[in-house]
């Protein structure tokens, strides 16, 4: 679930110069990759610290805030940390604490406890990078310029385009309602709120359908069909880029070697 | 149900990448084979709405909250479950790149359990229920099970993963999703109603 906030700030956040917002956005995506993969298979402290502090480091000099960025990273815990939280009474092992009810806190349950929301917080730190660095709009050229199916690249292009209308239309109409006294807070029947909200989202869907085939009209008279592409033009790296892409992967390599003892 | 990064293993994302990939191509396959050109624009500008409708957060009785999904929504108006594979990938893409609602490496998992088997589940009971108990009652039926059966996927893959015990995952995921289904299964029953009424064309059933 995608709040207004949350789009608008992203929108806001990535729509700014610094070094890191002019990296390629392949770079960036492929670097997000390989950091959110390298951290998953990953049960070594010194690799999600370091990680961590790399990502901040980072966060720091695209200048995008850092107490934005972290309020962001904690605004998404909480479903992870809720499986988390459970480990140390669920995971058997070498028991700690017996509490009453047959709770047992056990040594292994905090360690996979820890493991998961290390993993957690380095992951979606490295989202919330690449998310204020990138406007949506550069990932559906990246996806063409990485040749993603044609079908797809296009639904996406598109996709990204008509987010932002929606959310406008669903707000404007969400006053609306407000307007009227309708809040889910107020003594009138739940269902009968449930089935205000369905109607709101069967106006949201009718209005999404109709600009869809307007969308479709527009593209037709101008010469859109099946057989169409979306011209992509082709860009040369940049130093920033190339730094952004050697810089996490040598690190990884130095990890890799000190984690395994063989530095 | 996004299930994060990290909570399901590698082996296991891997698998399940494979086979969401797999839907995501015969989806492909489907769009270009039954709908005509208008289906891109169509499709994409749908899933923004979606996109949009998903951030509607709904307060379900005791405390909680929770949003509609979507799925067998879209798989019942276009009579097939490909079309929500495409409109749900395309939203939880952006969700999992954009936003952390979901992790990366668990967005196969995550396409399965909420496009594929919400798609699935929604369409074809829909599909079977709907000439023993009735058109709508089988629209709630089948998008409450479409809602609640993909939590309980989700629980099976972390349980597999050892994220999560199966018998807990199974009981605390499907008491919530079962209250989320409820909400699911009104706020679909009420689209497809008002697009009968003021839209018939829009249903693939009509056509």
């Amino acid at each position: 679930m995608v709040s207004i906030k949350q789009l608008q700030q992203q929108e806001l956040m990535s729509d700014q110069n610094s070094l890191l917002h002019s990296v390629d956005t392949r770079i960036k995506l492929i670097v997000l990759l390989i950091v959110i993969f390298y951290t998953v298979t990953s049960t070594d402290k010194l690799v999600f610290i370091t990680m961590e502090v790399y990502l901040i480091i980072l966060i720091i000099i695209s200048k995008i805030g850092l107490k934005d960025a972290l309020m962001r990273v904690l605004l998404i815990l909480p479903f992870g940390f809720f499986i988390a939280i459970f480990q140390p009474f669920i995971q058997p092992g070498q028991v700690l604490y017996a509490l009453p009810l047959g709770l047992n806190i056990t040594l292994e349950g905090i360690e996979f406890a820890a493991l998961l929301l290390s993993r957690l917080v380095v992951t979606i730190t490295a989202t919330i990078l690449f998310s204020f660095i990138t406007p949506m709009k550069d990932l559906a050229v990246a996806f063409r310029q990485l040749h993603m199916p044609h079908e797809f690249a296009m639904i996406f292009t598109l996709f990204v385009r008509f987010i932002f209308l929606f959310y406008d239309e669903l707000q404007n109409i969400r006053n609306a309602q407000a307007s009227r006294g309708f809040t889910f807070t107020n003594k009138t029947p739940y269902l009968w709120k449930v089935r205000q909200v369905g109607y709101l989202f069967l106006m949201m869907f009718i209005r999404s359908y109709e600009k869809g085939e307007i969308v479709y009209s527009a593209m037709a008279s101008r010469g859109y069909s099946s057989h169409s592409r979306i011209y992509t033009h082709k860009t040369r790296l940049t130093r920033n880029s190339i730094l952004y892409l050697l810089i996490p992967v040598i690190i990884m390599i130095i990890l890799t070697l000190i984690t395994h003892n063989i530095i | 149900m996004h299930i994060p990064d990290g909570f399901i293993s590698i082996p296991l994302c891997a698998i399940l990448y494979i086979i969401a990939i797999v839907c995501i191509y015969l989806s492909l396959k489907w769009s270009r084979d039954n709908l005509d050109e208008k289906y891109i624009p169509l499709l994409a500008v749908l899933a923004a709405g979606i996109f949009a409708i998903q951030s509607f957060n709904l307060p379900v009785p005791f405390g909680s909250s929770g949003h509609l999904l979507g799925a067998a929504l879209v798989a019942i108006i276009f009579c097939s479950p490909y079309a929500a594979i495409l409109v749900l990938t395309v939203v939880l893409i952006l969700q999992a790149i954009f936003f952390g609602d979901g992790g990366i490496t668990a967005l196969g998992a995550n396409i399965i359990n909420m496009g594929v088997v919400g798609g699935f589940v929604g369409y074809y009971g829909f599909n079977a229920l709907k000439d023993s108990i009735g058109k709508y009652p089988a629209i709630f039926a089948s998008a409450w099970a479409a809602c609640f059966i993909a939590a309980l996927v989700a629980a099976i893959e972390m349980a597999l993963s050892g994220t999560f015990p199966l018998s807990l995952g199974i009981y605390w995921m499907g008491l919530f999703h079962a209250m989320i289904g409820v909400i699911e299964a009104i706020i679909t029953t009420v689209i497809i109603a008002g697009l009968e009424k003021v839209r018939p064309d829009l249903l693939a059933w009509n056509n």
